[in-house]
């Protein structure tokens, strides 16, 4: 009698584990995936984020008043003054903490596209990369080159890469 | 295998279809693709920067005349010859072709750019791979010249 009871309690003892263990293997299954959501969310928002920032960080290389065009201090969009940008090279480069918290990582070319010339002119206004960057953002903005001594304007091509950890 | 049984393998047959089909539903619901903002920006900033920076650029060799100087000649027949030779309308479409080759070639976009007042005949056309069908962005600047206006447009293709 006794025997046949401590049979049957085993057996009821191995039914409540085998629920518990199916259990907890549900729940563990459903943390899995909730956590897979929720850190594919969180990286589509990242993303979002790095991209919004980005276009804010090109906008600010476009409207640098270091490099602006202007005449009788009104200011030309959409132009970089050659004279400028010479000077601008060496106070971006000799005050990188300023213009990190402006440009953060990333770097700042400029080429001149017309009127060619057998060697391209091309500017490295702003570099501070990072090696291996989360998300990196290559924006080109078509800008004029307008030179004082010369009057004239070329066309040229700001390349403003962006980067984010 | 007992009645009994079989009606509970029944059982979690169905359960676990189901819990795939909500696990397939949730994956549906919330893995979103990513939005691209910033493609809308740079497209149309480039559309618009690409013409307003071609109109203010000087052309090489033709008495500092700006593009757009050239483009009024070559809508009024008044054919300004510049230092190669070449006509107000010829130059301005190898300076567009030259720039653009160095530009959206180089990054594998594809583009038309028109220049007219008549759209049936305009005075430049360059264009490359941009099918009528595919979605773009476009920008147009108005030149005006006597009599009418000249039309410059700009379309990026996605």
């Amino acid at each position: 009698m006794n025997k046949k009871l401590e049979k049957k309690s085993q057996i009821q003892m191995f039914e409540t584990i085998s629920v518990l263990f199916i259990f907890f293997i549900l729940i563990g299954i459903g943390a899995i995936f909730y956590v897979r959501v929720y850190k594919s969310n969180l990286d589509i928002t990242k993303y979002g984020y790095s991209q919004s920032k980005s276009v804010a960080i090109a906008q600010r290389a476009m409207f640098l008043p270091e490099l602006q065009c202007s005449k009788n201090k009104i200011t030309t969009d959409n132009c970089i003054d050659l004279l400028k940008l010479e000077a601008a090279i060496s106070v971006i480069n000799s005050n990188e903490i300023h213009y990190y918290d402006l440009l953060e990582f990333g770097e700042i070319n400029l080429t001149q596209v017309y009127p060619s010339s057998a060697s391209a002119p091309k500017w490295a206004v702003y570099s501070r990369k990072i090696e291996r960057p989360a998300s990196s953002f290559l924006t080109f903005v078509p800008i004029s080159l307008y030179d004082p001594a010369a009057d004239t304007y070329g066309y040229g091509v700001l390349s403003i890469e962006t980067q984010s950890k | 295998m007992k009645k009994g049984q079989m009606e509970i393998i029944g059982l979690a047959i169905v359960i676990i279809i189901i819990l795939i089909g909500l696990a397939i539903a949730v994956r549906f619901m919330t893995f979103k693709n990513p939005e691209n903002t910033r493609a809308g920006f740079v497209s149309a900033e480039l559309a618009s920067n690409t013409i307003n920076t071609f109109l203010e650029t000087t052309a090489e060799n033709c008495l500092k005349s700006k593009m757009k100087d050239l483009i009024q000649d070559c809508a009024e027949g008044t054919e300004r010859i510049c230092g190669n030779g070449q006509g107000a309308c010829a130059f301005v479409r190898s300076a567009a072709d030259e720039i653009f080759t160095k530009t959206f070639r180089k990054w594998k976009t594809n583009y038309k750019f028109l220049i007219y007042s008549d759209p049936n005949h305009p005075f430049v056309n360059l264009e490359s791979g941009c099918a009528a069908s595919q979605e773009k962005v476009s920008d147009t600047f108005f030149i005006p010249v006597t009599a009418a206006t000249v039309y410059v447009k700009l379309d990026i293709c996605k």
